[in-house]
């Protein structure tokens, strides 16, 4: 096969399924470190703005951020929520996730990875501490500086809103919570189990978090797209 | 200053190791008083013991699943010990709460300050337990082991200091099969499987350590394993296979004796079947040991491509996730939140179907639906609209069905009928028929009709106005005979409906419905509605 042949193998395996593992499909896996393949993928990656990376036996296909085209776009995220969603659900939906990622790997040694396990009921516990601090911000607002956005505070109080403990219903905490997770699950990302309430990550995100997204270099970039001036933003 | 050297403490973290352990079970976080004060004093330290000594009987036997049901049924079987009558419900929630809250630490790592002299202090991280997610036609499964440290508790708490060491055990095996001591020696053949499946059991742990954080491992650690475990298994695999012949031999020398007598006595069937089963185990520690080789050569694998990745890794550093990510989150600008996707793209599996797949423009739910087909096991929340208006489609299915059906009965009677005759006549179209009767619709339907007394098709005809789809799923007669008009221009000849009720006469009939496996039968009493054909 010719390594142009090859390297648009590997690239629609890729694009099928996100990754290519070495314990399933070796003969391909090893193609990725030919050198004549991995320029061609190196072009790929370029023009078509993702990543490709090897990670402990799997080989992951990684959309750059702004990447709307093999990417995710907001109304993607939206309509995870409802079909009728607003922006602040969209915007409550990323905070969750990236809050359940910040209590996985959120840990300030070695190694960040500062759980093995979650508890929905210990997510909500948590949820509810950090939106209460901005809540509680919300109603000192006339005597000290504002500290968090008005859009932050707005989501607090939707969360807030949000009732039933135990309801599992799309618009209580515990049914928001669960939608949140049932995207990342369907992206590889984790696991719901224990009769859905706890939530595991997946080797995937292990592999993806340990040894890329939280990597030091990535730094300008993520400022960058927090100044309003990160790629396409 | 520095402290002398005191050759005594050497080692001293070895000690503290134990202390650390049966700190995490006495000084247990994450208490909660509701199981706490079921308890005297120490019985609960007790019960979590005895749960390790459960996993740990369990790990050793892979044929047996060790999940958080078996261990609440091992609960179950010692609660009485303590004297205690706990319901079966109670007793789920304990063994959830030993294991998750106390053992694993509600998913948290434990550390432990430990001193090692002349480095100063470090801090150890507790892992007493283990699990490991399978994926079975059930969902998902965790299954419990014990971790080395585990073990270490354990061994330390009963068995000798060192784990039984493996020659010692096939000596024994070989000096008792000698001795034709059958019955001990199924028991020493048994403990060589178990302790093949322990190693292997290492192997996973130490593969799942190393993918988590090589850091965390140390090479001694990995040398020991690997160097210990090859020169053992190689020397392991000779001895085995001559005491399988061994066990040939036996089996030869019996089968002579039935030979020469014709038959075997009691003593020597007993210990042609306990032959039998040693031949079983050994053959099934060899055939472990195989595997066990295998997984060895992987664990080297991985073990070299993790350390040289790690080695491009080792100069970069993690950022702190909450002050670079979480923080700006919660400060960010109006306009940077519809961008918010773009921190998770990078996680996220490419999404082509979405821009590239045609059908998504004609599909209202394309790219849900495509997604409910990778991971099976997964299913998609269903928005509570998209069911509600599924429910307002079929009833106004339903009703408009019926009002067609009713106008075309009263055109083929051309005279006035009785409701219970419109009723029978249904019954022959079954679909419907089943669909009208469930929920009683067909009824309720009735009555609102009847409510009307009028349906009058010229006025309807003169004064028609635009009509939309009856959002409600509430009875529309003028949605229905919009819809029926299309097909049927001339509505069937009738020129009006009168739905009366002349006397007190009652329809009565019996519903059945088939729920499942079951047959319910109800029993629906109704006035017997007259209705006045009027025809043009």
């Amino acid at each position: 096969m010719s390594d142009i042949k090859t390297a648009l193998k590997i690239y629609r395996r890729l694009l099928e399924k996100g990754q290519l593992d070495r314990e399933t499909e070796g003969d391909l896996f090893l193609e990725f470190r030919n050198g004549e393949v991995r320029s061609i993928l190196a072009e790929f990656e370029e023009e078509l703005d993702f990543k490709a990376i090897e990670i402990a036996g799997s080989i992951y296909l990684l959309p750059n951020s702004g990447n709307g085209v093999l990417g995710f776009t907001t109304k993607d995220l939206r309509e995870s929520v409802a079909t009728d969603a607003r922006l602040v659900d969209a915007y409550l939906l990323s905070y969750i996730s990236m809050f359940i990622l910040y209590l996985f790997y959120g840990g300030r040694n070695r190694n960040p990875k500062q759980r093995e396990f979650l508890r929905i009921s210990k997510l909500i516990e948590e949820l509810d501490r950090r939106f209460a601090l901005a809540l509680a911000d919300r109603e000192e607002a006339q005597v000290l500086e504002e500290k968090y956005a008005l859009n932050y505070t707005r989501m607090a109080e939707l969360w807030d809103s949000k009732q039933d403990f135990e309801e599992r219903g799309r618009k209580t905490k515990t049914g928001t919570i669960l939608n949140t997770c049932r995207l990342l699950e369907r992206e590889n990302l984790l696991r719901l189990v224990d009769e859905d309430r706890e939530l595991r990550p997946t080797r995937k995100l292990d592999d993806l978090m340990l040894n890329y997204y939280l990597d030091d270099s990535r730094v300008t970039e993520i400022k960058g797209f927090f100044e309003g001036v990160g790629p396409d933003a | 200053m520095a402290t002398p050297k005191l050759e005594f403490l050497e080692g001293f973290e070895q000690r503290m190791k134990l202390v650390a352990a049966i700190d995490s079970i006495i000084n247990r976080g994450n208490r909660k008083m509701e199981f706490e004060k079921l308890f005297e004093s120490g019985q609960l330290d007790n019960i979590i013991l005895s749960v390790l000594v459960f996993i740990m009987e369990r790990t050793l036997t892979e044929d047996e699943d060790c999940t958080l049901d078996s261990i609440a049924n091992f609960v179950a079987q010692i609660i009485p010990e303590y004297a205690l009558n706990l319901s079966s419900e109670i007793i789920h929630k304990l063994t959830e709460y030993i294991v998750k809250d106390i053992l694993q630490n509600g998913g948290e790592a434990r550390y432990y300050p430990v001193m090692r002299y002349g480095q100063g202090m470090d801090q150890l991280r507790i892992r007493l337990i283990d699990d490991k997610l399978i994926d079975d036609r059930r969902g998902y499964v965790l299954n419990y082991q014990l971790t080395d440290q585990g073990y270490d508790l354990l061994f330390r708490t009963k068995e000798v200091e060192q784990e039984i060491s493996f020659t010692i055990e096939e000596l024994k095996l070989r000096e008792l099969i000698k001795r034709k001591n059958y019955k001990k020696a199924i028991g020493q053949s048994a403990n060589l499987v178990q302790m093949i499946r322990q190693k292997k059991n290492d192997i996973r742990q130490f593969i799942q350590k190393v993918r988590e954080n090589i850091y965390d491992v140390n090479i001694e650690e990995f040398e020991r394993l690997v160097a210990g475990t090859y020169t053992l298994l190689e020397e392991e695999y000779g001895m085995m296979n001559e005491i399988r012949e061994m066990i040939v031999l036996s089996e030869e020398r019996l089968k002579e004796e039935e030979n020469t007598r014709g038959a075997l006595d009691e003593q020597m069937s007993k210990a042609r079947s306990e032959i039998a089963v040693i031949r079983r185990n050994i053959n099934l520690t060899i055939s472990e040991q195989k595997e066990l080789i295998l997984e060895r050569l992987s664990l080297s694998r991985i073990y070299k491509e993790t350390i040289a990745d790690s080695f491009a890794l080792s100069r970069a550093r993690y950022y702190d996730f909450e002050q670079l990510i979480l923080k700006p989150l919660e400060n960010c600008a109006e306009n940077n939140i519809s961008s918010f996707w773009q921190l998770l793209n990078p996680l996220f599996k490419p999404n082509p179907d979405r821009t590239l797949n045609l059908l998504t423009l004609y599909e209202r739910q394309a790219r849900l639906k495509q997604e409910e087909e990778t991971p099976q096991s997964i299913v998609v929340e269903e928005l509570g609209e998209d069911t509600e208006l599924r429910r307002i489609k079929k009833i106004n299915d339903c009703n408009l069905e019926f009002i067609r059906s009713l106008l075309e009965f009263a055109n083929r009677r051309r005279e006035s009928f009785r409701f219970g005759e419109l009723f029978q006549d249904l019954q022959s179209n079954e679909p419907l028929f089943n669909e009208l009767t469930a929920d009683d619709l067909i009824f309720k339907t009735i009555l609102k009709l009847y409510d009307l007394q009028v349906i009058d098709l010229n006025k309807w005809k003169a004064q028609q106005e635009d009509v939309v789809a009856n959002a409600t799923g509430e009875l529309d007669v003028s949605y229905c005979l919009y819809r029926i008009e299309y097909a049927q221009p001339d509505l069937y000849g009738i020129k009006k409906l009168e739905i009366l009720k002349p006397d007190e006469q009652l329809f009565e009939q019996e519903i059945t419905t088939r729920i499942g496996e079951e047959l319910f039968s109800r029993r629906i009493a109704i006035s017997d509605f007259k209705i006045e054909v009027s025809l043009e």
